[in-house]
């Protein structure tokens, strides 16, 4: 509860601040202690008894504390390698920062909610801090074009949410997570529109996290932010859309499982081929690492599935996020270099700028899921359990798929590797300051680590 | 503890030696090579006294029930010794090329062989799988970085190929590890592992361990290669440089044969007989077609990249084949062929940077010029031919007494196979070494000091080894016989 | 009283027809308008005096003199607008038919959930909907301070010309 405060505050500072003529420095610093005290906030809430506040609207346990830890360290990592595109940014400087502390809020409110309409209104604001920074690139056509389509198909997928919390309330008679637990649990014949409920949360929960069939903005809109909008989107974002969707379903209609397993194993299969198929054909690495997301996100989607081991959820969030921000803080730089983030940019990174090469293949091969890194123990624990829960199929198109995903990560890295880099780009010049170089290799070796010793995340919940 | 460190030492130098620069970068690797090799004999040493004292265990994943298991039995234990033998003649054998950045190329190498080891030593199933991909990292860098023209494709074809069956394995793993339900260590609660005896004692069904078996076989089939899944070797081994090429087919394929022996015959053996038939006759059909194919080779390199895929087949047929006879004469005929195949390679290397070209036909004569090398290729040649007191002739007689035990007519097609290995041997000693000396090998230089240091430990292990088996027969007979005792045992039915 | 709500459920549905048949977008907001004042009409019914007042404030007075300014600016017209091929209006059709349809089916099956207490006539009135507003859901309310920030933050932002 602490940590909203903080971070709400934290952003209102921000924007006083903006006010006064503050160095860059001094606002990446204020933004950066503030979400360290936030973090802080929340570490003391380790291994307490659960509380609730505020009339029960939220609800602290150790799974909160750990997804918000997550959430916010993933932020950190995020911001620490952004100075470049941070440095870029002319205009309204304090308030691109307040909405990434907004934005966090309503991830906080996301996960720790115990009550439907705190999910509401989470799920509220951190979309629409997103539909604006998301088209904060106002020069750029394409980043419009994003925050459009964004908006709309936010706003539309928004109300469907919002019309099955109705329709559950409607059945339940309460909001509360606890009371639809028990509407659904009660053995009485349950009205069909809880069922209807059910389905339309489901549907604006997968618009939300990008589930195939619901993932048609994801590439759109990934691909015209900005690049570090887009890391923060694809990651931190997806922590807290999993985080809610899997507390939400574990909770309310885990004993209704009957209904919905085939339809979100349905969804599972679909998000995860579907994600790796149309990889195979990008040529430009923000795309392909945008519909690698909607096929990581159906890996995320098995541990719904499954419905008892929120460890692997967390496990595969946090692993899925480094490598995926270690990739993207390459691309930021990359881009900066050759204007575009074509696969054809890459070519010869190797030579260029070892440590840069280095970064991107190791996340490229953790998003691939080959051993010895993150990624591979993440996937291990979630089809194992998925096997374990007896679907087989599921596990298989998810094998199948991840074949086709070496295929398509490996791009990147034989372009890094195995290419030479025309005359041009050798003459690039990547501006890494020491404490991107410092980040980014400490980034390098959590992935490593995690992939030989992953227990050290992994047995939190 | 001393498997420990034999297993961790070349990943340590592989870190340490990234850091180094300059030319001393080749000497540190050697010496480490060579400090592997005497720890590898020191664990020969406690294997012959007291091999309980060589298993290790500590947790490793406890969420996962997966330990870092490591044990040596009498076929890993050989494995162990070949690699261990065989990455400081490969180390020195690149002594004489260039390579541009030769930190990382060395560092490769020395990763790729501590992987190698952990295939052969890991006792848990999980910590194989981990060790069984990570052999595959350094040697695609090492085959995409240092190797031929057409390098790009092909290794990537070659490493595509291999995870595609290495991730059907681990379905089989994930799903061999569900059935199991062991008290926990410490809370004695009932859990999964993924540990060796657990998985053994594993009460599966026929259906399972049918389907089990294939998703596990494919892996190693993949690996070897049998038949029909070969395709990714010829180019592979033709395109990579020397060093890499004989990684590939003196240890890593090695990785098959012995996934094969320690973890599919002990855990699956109803799948493994009733599928036997099938696996035997694509074998001995890859052999007969890889001879035929190596005969109407023109470049030496993939000639002998043929005969590999030849001996091999020849290999696994004797696996499926099931007694005494095959089983022993696989593992003698796997630590031969590495031996050969590694000095091969290194000859074709040899000639190919003095004269530039890998072509039989215009090759000619060579002998007049270097002796030495004439007189150690034909040794290890005839060793690949499988001459009688050449290393060679044990593992082959072995192996073909025991497929014609298993069915006659499978045998006379596979004695084939000496027929046709001769024909291309010879043919191409003929072209190469004898004959009329020409423009090309006109300026031939004999060996140097460093080519000689390599290739006479080879020769002197193919006569050896081919005079006196012996050692290797008593080293590998205990593991050998606990085979066959778990596969025949639970076959009974079938039979 | 049937009679009031039989009459303004008529009126809600027979403007929302107009506001997608009539091909002018002035005359299309105009029937939005008496929509949503059938609407507020619905929600007096209820006794929901908050909601009928902020209903008829908010939306209709703000939101909907923003849409008649904004299509005054844009000047759109029927011609100027791409028309959609008629296999996707078709597709539309039938897939609007089949949610309708399922909506339909489910609330007839529906059973009204016998309450405990007595139902409260009194709760939509705006001390009541205050006192539950202010202390059961005051975080909420609270936040939702945040997202309003959010959105005028991004409105300046977006739409205020850069200065540097």
């Amino acid at each position: 509860m602490i940590t909203l405060v903080i971070l709400a505050l934290v952003g209102l500072f921000l924007m006083i601040a903006g006010l006064f003529d503050i160095s860059r420095k001094a606002v990446f610093g204020v933004a950066m202690t503030g979400m360290v005290a936030a973090l802080a906030g929340n570490l003391y809430m380790w291994d307490k008894v659960p509380m609730a506040y505020f009339n029960r609207m939220i609800l602290i346990d150790n799974y909160d504390v750990a997804f918000i830890t997550a959430v916010l360290g993933v932020s950190m990592f995020l911001f620490l390698l952004s100075e470049n595109y941070f440095g870029k940014i002319q205009n309204y400087l304090t308030e691109h920062y307040a909405l990434y502390m907004f934005s966090l809020v309503g991830m906080i409110a996301m996960i720790s909610f115990n009550n439907l309409v705190m999910l509401f209104i989470g799920i509220e604001i951190l979309s629409v801090s997103l539909y604006i920074l998301a088209g904060s690139e106002k020069n750029n056509l394409s980043s419009n074009e994003a925050s459009l389509k964004y908006f709309l198909m936010g706003a539309f997928a928004t109300g469907i949410l919002l019309m099955g919390i109705t329709l559950i309330y409607g059945a339940s008679g309460s909001f509360y997570l606890s009371g639809i637990e028990q509407y659904f649990t009660s053995g009485n014949e349950l009205s069909p529109i809880a069922y209807i409920g059910m389905f339309l949360v489901l549907v604006g929960m997968s618009f939300k996290v990008s589930v195939a069939p619901f993932h048609f903005w994801t590439p759109d809109v990934y691909d015209g932010s900005p690049t570090f909008v887009t890391a923060f989107m694809s990651t931190v974002v997806k922590i807290a859309g999993f985080a809610a969707f899997f507390k939400l379903f574990y909770i309310c209609f885990s004993s209704v499982i009957h209904y919905w397993v085939e339809v979100v194993s349905v969804l599972v299969i679909l998000t995860v081929t579907i994600g790796a198929m149309t990889a195979i054909t990008q040529k430009s690495v923000k795309r392909l690492l945008a519909y690698s997301s909607v096929s990581h996100a159906g890996y995320m989607l098995m541990v719904v599935l499954v419905g008892a081991d929120a460890d692997n959820l967390m496990f595969y969030v946090v692993a899925y996020s480094i490598s995926s921000i270690v990739a993207f803080s390459v691309l930021m730089l990359v881009q900066e270099a050759a204007g575009n983030a074509e696969i054809t940019s890459f070519e010869g990174l190797a030579k260029v700028n070892p440590l840069l090469g280095f970064a991107m293949t190791v996340s490229m091969l953790s998003l691939a899921g080959i051993p010895l890194t993150a990624g591979f123990m993440a996937k291990v624990y979630i089809l194992t359990s998925v096997f374990n829960a007896g679907h087989g199929i599921v596990v298989l198109v998810a094998i199948l798929t991840a074949m086709v995903g070496i295929y398509y990560y490996f791009k990147v890295i034989i372009a890094i590797y195995f290419k030479t880099a025309t005359e041009e780009r050798k003459l690039f010049t990547y501006n890494s300051s020491s404490l991107f170089k410092i980040v980014l290799f400490i980034g390098i070796i959590a992935i490593i680590v995690l992939g030989i010793c992953p227990d050290i995340i992994h047995n939190l919940i | 503890m001393m498997t420990l460190i034999v297993l961790f030492l070349p990943f340590v130098a592989a870190l340490l030696l990234s850091l180094v620069k300059g030319e001393s970068v080749k000497k540190i690797a050697l010496g480490f090579a060579l400090a592997e090799l005497v720890l590898a004999l020191m664990v020969l040493n406690q294997y012959m006294i007291d091999p309980k004292a060589l298993s290790f265990t500590c947790f490793w994943i406890t969420s996962l029930g997966a330990h870092l298991n490591i044990d040596v039995s009498g076929i890993s234990m050989l494995l162990v010794l070949l690699t261990a033998v065989l990455i400081p003649l490969i180390i020195l054998s690149t002594f004489k090329h260039d390579y541009k950045n030769p930190a990382a190329f060395y560092a490769l190498i020395l990763a790729m062989s501590g992987a190698l080891i952990g295939v052969f030593v890991a006792n848990d199933l999980l910590l194989f799988y981990v060790f069984w991909e990570a052999a595959l990292i350094p040697i695609y860098f090492i085959a995409a970085l240092w190797g031929g023209e057409n390098r790009i494709k092909v290794t990537f074809k070659f490493f595509l190929y291999t995870v595609i069956g290495s991730l059907f394995m681990l379905i089989g793993v994930m799903y061999l590890y569900l059935q199991t339900n062991v008290p926990h260590p410490i809370t004695f609660e009932p859990h999964h592992s993924f540990d060796f005896d657990h998985l053994v004692a594993l009460n599966l069904s026929f259906q399972e361990q049918c389907w089990l078996f294939w998703a596990f076989f494919i892996a190693f089939a993949i690996k070897m290669p049998i038949f029909p899944f070969h395709t990714w070797q010829p180019d592979t081994y033709t395109e990579a440089p020397a060093a890499g090429t004989m990684l590939l087919s003196g240890i890593m394929l090695k990785m098959g044969i012995f996934g094969v022996l320690h973890w599919l015959m002990p855990i699956m053996n109803e799948g493994f007989y009733a599928n036997a038939k099938i696996v035997i006759t694509l074998a001995i059909i890859g052999v007969v077609y890889a001879s035929i194919l190596a005969i109407m080779q023109k470049d030496m390199k993939r000639l002998i990249a043929y005969s590999s895929i030849a001996h091999v087949g020849l290999i696994a047929a004797g696996l499926f084949a099931v007694n005494e006879q095959s089983l022993q004469g696989a593992v003698i005929q796997m630590f031969a062929h590495g031996v050969n195949v590694v000095g091969l390679f290194f000859i074709i290397d040899i000639i190919e940077s003095r004269t530039g070209t890998r072509d039989i036909a215009s090759l000619g004569g060579i002998i007049n010029k270097a002796p030495k090398l004439g007189v150690l290729f034909v040794i290890i040649m005839l060793g690949a031919v499988a001459l009688p007191l050449t290393n060679g002739f044990p593992g082959e007689f072995l192996l073909l007494n025991g497929i014609f035990q298993y069915n006659a007519v499978l045998a006379a097609v596979a004695g084939l196979t000496i027929i046709l290995g001769a024909v291309y041997m010879l043919k191409m000693y003929q072209n190469v070494m004898l004959g009329e000396v020409n423009a090309l090998t006109e300026k031939f230089t004999d060996l140097t000091m460093t080519e000689f240091a390599v290739l006479v430990p080879i020769a002197a292990i193919v006569i050896i080894t081919g005079i006196y088996p012996q050692y290797f027969l008593d080293l590998t007979q205990g593991d050998v016989d606990h085979l066959l005792k778990l596969v025949n045992t639970n076959i009974v039915t079938i039979k | 009283m049937d009679k009031m709500f039989y009459f303004l459920a008529f009126l809600a549905i027979l403007s929302a027809l107009m506001v997608v048949l009539v091909k002018n977008p002035i005359h299309s907001i105009l029937y939005l308008l008496v929509t949503f004042t059938s609407i507020t009409g619905h929600y007096i019914l209820f006794n929901a005096q908050f909601l009928a007042a902020v209903n008829f404030i908010v939306y209709m007075g703000a939101i909907m003199v923003l849409f008649l300014f904004v299509i005054m600016f844009l000047n759109l017209n029927g011609e100027t607008e791409p028309q959609k091929s008629t296999l996707v209006k078709f597709a539309g059709v039938i897939s609007g038919g089949l949610l309708l349809l399922v909506m339909v089916a489910s609330f007839k099956k529906a059973v009204t959930i016998p309450l405990n207490t007595e139902v409260d006539t009194q709760i939509g009135l705006i001390k009541n909907l205050g006192m539950v507003l202010f202390k059961d859901y005051a975080l909420p309310f609270e936040l939702a301070s945040v997202l309003f920030l959010v959105a005028m933050i991004g409105a300046v932002m977006l739409a205020k010309k850069d200065w540097k």
